[in-house]
C-alpha cells in the first residue's frame, strides 16, 4: 500500500464555494512525501478551507484528491489515523489537562493498547517540551503552551501526514523558531508536512511553498524559484552628489534591464535582475557626472514577490475584462 | 460503528464533568431539590372533570297506605271496604260500618321524609270488646307495616270511640266487622338519583357522561376517560327514604389527585344537596373504590415517576447541549471529525454519558422518593427503560439544536421555549384533559408528553411496556428524528 501512492497529497481543480466566494478555487498540487510544504497567504486565503477538503471535513464542489493515496471524499479510518490534523483555533478541551487532552486524541487515533500509549505520550510531551504542565489543566495554561498541547495531540500517534493550520499564530518568535525545529526533526523522520502561515518569512523553512491568494495558487516552488519570478527584484540604493537628469534615466534604462525610481532629491533606486550589471551602472553614472556618495544592494523580500504575483493576477483580470 | 471509540468519548466527558465541580453538583442536588418542590408546591385550579355516572335509580313506587290495608286483609275476621274519597256512607256508621280509617293524603311521603303522621280512627261499636278488638288489630297492622318498612318508626293514633250500651241482642262472637278505609295516599314519587344526575350537569367543575351499569363506570376508569364514576343502583332511592345506609358507590383514578378531589366534592355536594331539600338527613357516606392509586397515595409518589423523566430529559437536553455547542466552539468536534472517529460513534458516546448521567439523577430521585414511600419500586424497572428512551432523545435533539447555537446562552435560552412548557403541558401536573383547547395539540408535540402519559400507566396502572406501545414509539421516533437531525447538522459545524 505505502508505494502505490508517489505523492502525500495531490488535488486536481480542487474548488470550493461558500455562496458567492470562492474559497478555493481550482487548486492543483502535488506534495511530495517527506517535504514541508507552505501553504503560503494572508488571512482569507483559502488556505484553511484547503487544508479542511483534505482532511474530508468539506466536501469540494468540484476536482478531486487523494490523500495517502485515498480519495479525499472516501478517506477511510485506517488513512485518517496516518494523519495529523492540528486546527487554527486550540481545539482542546479547557477543563482537562494537557495530559488527557493528548492522551483522548492518543485513543481517538487508534493509541488503545496502555503501554505503548504511554510511551507515545511520554515521547510527545518531551518533543514539545511541556513536562511542566502536563498534569495541569487546560485552561491554566499559557497561550504558546496550549500550542505545543495543541501541536502534541496532532502528532501523538506518530501520522505520516501531518496538516498543521496556522500552528505559529500568536506565540512568540523563540516558540515559533522550535516549533519549525520539531517540524524539521519530524520530516528528518520521513513524515509529510503540509503547513499553512501568514507570516512570509517563515517560507524559508519550507522544502517548497505555494502561494496563495483568493482561492487561487499564485506561485508554487522552492523560495529561489518564487524569488525568481519577480523581474528585476533586486535593487540598488544610491545616494548622489547632485540631482540626476531625466534624460540620463531614460539612457539607462534603455542600456540596462533596469527599472529606476527617484526617492527624493538625491535618491534613486534601481531595480535589476542580473548581478553582473552593477558594476557597469555604476561606471555610468560616474561617466555622466554624477557622483556617488553611498551604494547599498537589497535583495527583494516574499513580501515583494507576493505583491507583483497579485498585482499581475489583478493585471490579468482585468485584461481578461 | 466501534464500541470501543464510543468508550472513548464517555470516559472524556465524565473526566470533564468531573472537573466541573459546579455542573457535577447541579446534577446531583438538582434532581432531589426538584423532586422536593415538584412534590409540594404544585396545586392547579381544575375545571371541568371528567366524571361518570350511572343512574340505574327507580323511584319508591309503594303506597304505604294500601299496604297496610293489604296486610289488614289478611285478617278474614274484618270486612274492609277500601274508597277512595271521602264520600264515607257516615250513616251507616254505628250500624253497618263500626269503623272508619283515614289515611291523608302524603301518608307514604310524610312517612318517609319523618314528618309526624297521624292516622285517624273512629270506631263505633256495642261492646268495649269491639272496641279493643279493632283498635288492636289496626294498630297491629301499621305497626307490622312499619316494622318492615322503617325498623323502630312508629305512627300516632287518634281513636275516637263511641260504644253503645245493648245489652241484647247477645254479643255474636263470630260476627265480622265492617271496616271502611279512606285511602288517600299516593306514592313518593321523585327519583334522587335523577336529582343528582340533574345537579352534576350543571356543575362546571365537573363534566357528565352518563353511561349504563357498573361495569361501565369501572370501565370507564380503566379507559382513562373519566377520572371518577359514580353508581347509583336501582334501589338508591328506596334505601335512602327507609335509612337503610348506603348503597351508591364511587370508582376512583387515584392518581390525578386534584381532579379527584374537585370531582369528589361535586358528586358530595350534589347528593348532600339532592337528599337534604327533601329528607331530613344532612350527610351521606358513599363507598370510594380506587381503581388506580389510593387515597394515602402521597403527591411525591404521584409526581415521582414524572419528575424522573423531566430532571433526565431537562439535565441531558441542557448539559448536552452546551456540551456539544463547547465541542463546536472550541474546536475539538472538528479534531473529532477529522480522526478516524464515524459521526455516529461521536453522538452515541454523548448518549451513553448521558444515559449513565441519566440513571444516576434518576437513581437519586427514587432514594428521595423511597424515604417518603416505598409504593414506586414495584415498577421501577419499567421507569428506567422510559427515563433512558426519554433521555435519548433529549440528547439527540440537543445535539441538533445546538448547531444552531452560538453560545451557551442560546442554549440556555432553550429552557423557556422547550423545558418549562413541558413542565405545565406534559400532564406531569395539569392532565391533559383539562388543558384548554388551544394548548392540546402543543403538549403532544412534546416528548415528555408521552413519557409521563406511559410512566403514569406503569407506576400505577399496572400496564406493562406492551400496553403503553404508542408511547414507546413516540419516543423512540423522537430519538431517531433527533439522530437523523444531529447527523445533518454535524455538516453545519465546520463550515
Amino acid at each position: 500500500m505505502k508505494n502505490t501512492f508517489d505523492f502525500a497529497v495531490e488535488t486536481e481543480k480542487l474548488t470550493k464555494t461558500f455562496g458567492k466566494i470562492k474559497a478555493v478555487d481550482s487548486v492543483s498540487l502535488k506534495i511530495r512525501r517527506g517535504e514541508i510544504f507552505g501553504l503560503i497567504g494572508p488571512n482569507g486565503a483559502g488556505k484553511t478551507t484547503f487544508i479542511r477538503l483534505l482532511i474530508g471535513l468539506l466536501r469540494p464542489d468540484s476536482g478531486n484528491g487523494r490523500i495517502l493515496g485515498c480519495p479525499i471524499d472516501a478517506l477511510t479510518p485506517e488513512v485518517k489515523r496516518k494523519i495529523g490534523y492540528m486546527p487554527q483555533s486550540k481545539s482542546l478541551y479547557p477543563d482537562l489537562t494537557a495530559k488527557e487532552n493528548i492522551e483522548f486524541f492518543a485513543r481517538l487515533n487508534g493509541l488503545l493498547d496502555k503501554e505503548i500509549r504511554r510511551k507515545y505520550i511520554e515521547n510527545v510531551i518531551k518533543l514539545v517540551e511541556i513536562e511542566k504542565w502536563a498534569n495541569m489543566v487546560v485552561s491554566e495554561l499559557s497561550g504558546g503552551t496550549q500550542q505545543r498541547v495543541s501541536l502534541a495531540c496532532a502528532i501523538v500517534h506518530d501520522p505520516d501526514l501531518l496538516l498543521l493550520d496556522e500552528p505559529t499564530v500568536g506565540i512568540s518568535p523563540n516558540l515559533r523558531k522550535s516549533f519549525w525545529n520539531y517540524f524539521k526533526s519530524l520530516t528528518e523522520r520521513g513524515k509529510t508536512i503540509i503547513v499553512t502561515t501568514h507570516y512570509l518569512e517563515e517560507a524559508i523553512n519550507c522544502d517548497r511553498i505555494a502561494l496563495m491568494h483568493n482561492g487561487k495558487i499564485l506561485a508554487m516552488g522552492t523560495i529561489s524559484e518564487i524569488m525568481s519570478l519577480l523581474p528585476r527584484g533586486k535593487s540598488l540604493l544610491l545616494k548622489l552628489g547632485r540631482r540626476i537628469e531625466k534624460k540620463t534615466i531614460e539612457i539607462l534604462k534603455s542600456f540596462f534591464d533596469v527599472s529606476v525610481t527617484i526617492i527624493g532629491e538625491l535618491n534613486i533606486k534601481i531595480g535589476y535582475s542580473d548581478d553582473s550589471i552593477v558594476g557597469d551602472v555604476i561606471s555610468f553614472l560616474k561617466k555622466n557626472g554624477i557622483p556617488i556618495e553611498s551604494v547599498e544592494i537589497r535583495m527583494p523580500s516574499l513580501d515583494d514577490v507576493f505583491i507583483y504575483l497579485i498585482r499581475r493576477q489583478n493585471e490579468n483580470i482585468f485584461s481578461e475584462v | 460503528m466501534n464500541f470501543q471509540n464510543v468508550k472513548i468519548i464517555v470516559i472524556r466527558i465524565f473526566r470533564q464533568l468531573r472537573r466541573d465541580k459546579r455542573t457535577l453538583g447541579l446534577m446531583i442536588i438538582g434532581p432531589i431539590l426538584v423532586t422536593f418542590l415538584f412534590s409540594y408546591a404544585f396545586a392547579g385550579e381544575v375545571k371541568n372533570v371528567p366524571i361518570a355516572i350511572a343512574n340505574q335509580d327507580e323511584s319508591f313506587e309503594d303506597i304505604l297506605a294500601s299496604v297496610i290495608i293489604d296486610e289488614m286483609r289478611k285478617n278474614e275476621s274484618f270486612n274492609i271496604n277500601e274508597i277512595r274519597d271521602l264520600n264515607v256512607n257516615w250513616s251507616e256508621f254505628g250500624k253497618s260500618i263500626q269503623t272508619i280509617i283515614i289515611f291523608p293524603e302524603n301518608f307514604t311521603r310524610n312517612l318517609l321524609i319523618g314528618g309526624n303522621v297521624t292516622l285517624q280512627v273512629w270506631i263505633n261499636v256495642s261492646l268495649q270488646y269491639y272496641a279493643t278488638l279493632i283498635s288492636n288489630f289496626i294498630s297491629s297492622a301499621v305497626n307490622d307495616v312499619m316494622q318492615d318498612y322503617f325498623g323502630a318508626i312508629g305512627i300516632s293514633f287518634d281513636f275516637n270511640t263511641t260504644i253503645q250500651q245493648h245489652i241484647l241482642p247477645p254479643v255474636d262472637m263470630d260476627q265480622k266487622l265492617n271496616i271502611t278505609i279512606v285511602n288517600l295516599d299516593s306514592s313518593f314519587e321523585i327519583v334522587f338519583g335523577d336529582l343528582i344526575v340533574s345537579k352534576l350537569a350543571s356543575d362546571d367543575d365537573v363534566s357528565v357522561s352518563i353511561v349504563k351499569t357498573r361495569e361501565d363506570c369501572i370501565d370507564a376508569i380503566k379507559k382513562r376517560k373519566s377520572i371518577v364514576s359514580l353508581w347509583i343502583p336501582s334501589n338508591f332511592t328506596k334505601s335512602l327514604l327507609l335509612r337503610n345506609g348506603s348503597v351508591t358507590e364511587i370508582f376512583i383514578n387515584g392518581i390525578e389527585r386534584d381532579e379527584v378531589s374537585v370531582a369528589l366534592k361535586s358528586i358530595q355536594n350534589a347528593i348532600s344537596d339532592s337528599i337534604s331539600e327533601i329528607l331530613n338527613i344532612s350527610s351521606y357516606e358513599i363507598t370510594k373504590n380506587y381503581i388506580y392509586g389510593s387515597e394515602d397515595l402521597l403527591m411525591i409518589d404521584l409526581i415521582g415517576p414524572s419528575v424522573m423523566g423531566f430532571i433526565s430529559m431537562f439535565f441531558a437536553f441542557i448539559i448536552s447541549g452546551v456540551f456539544f455547542l463547547r465541542e463546536r466552539l472550541q474546536g475539538t468536534l472538528e479534531r473529532m471529525l477529522a480522526s478516524p472517529l464515524m459521526k455516529t460513534e461521536i453522538i452515541f458516546g454523548y448518549l451513553i454519558a448521558f444515559l449513565i448521567v441519566a440513571t444516576i439523577q434518576s437513581t437519586l430521585v427514587v432514594l428521595t422518593i423511597i424515604f417518603f414511600s416505598t409504593r414506586i419500586i414495584s415498577s421501577l424497572l419499567f421507569i428506567y427503560i422510559l427515563v433512558l428512551l426519554c433521555t435519548m432523545g433529549s440528547v439527540s435533539l440537543a445535539i441538533f439544536i445546538s448547531s444552531f447555537m452560538k453560545t451557551e446562552l442560546q442554549v440556555i435560552q432553550m429552557i423557556p421555549i422547550y423545558i418549562v412548557p413541558q413542565i405545565f403541558l406534559s400532564g406531569m401536573f395539569i392532565s391533559l384533559r383539562v388543558l384548554p383547547e388551544v394548548l392540546v395539540p402543543i403538549a403532544y408535540v412534546f416528548p415528555l408528553t408521552y413519557y409521563v402519559s406511559a410512566a403514569k400507566a406503569i407506576a400505577f396502572m399496572n400496564a406493562s411496556l406492551t400496553d403503553v406501545w404508542l408511547e414507546l414509539s413516540v419516543l423512540i421516533g423522537y430519538f431517531i428524528l433527533g439522530l437523523i437531525l444531529s447527523i445533518k447538522g454535524f455538516r453545519k459545524t465546520v463550515a
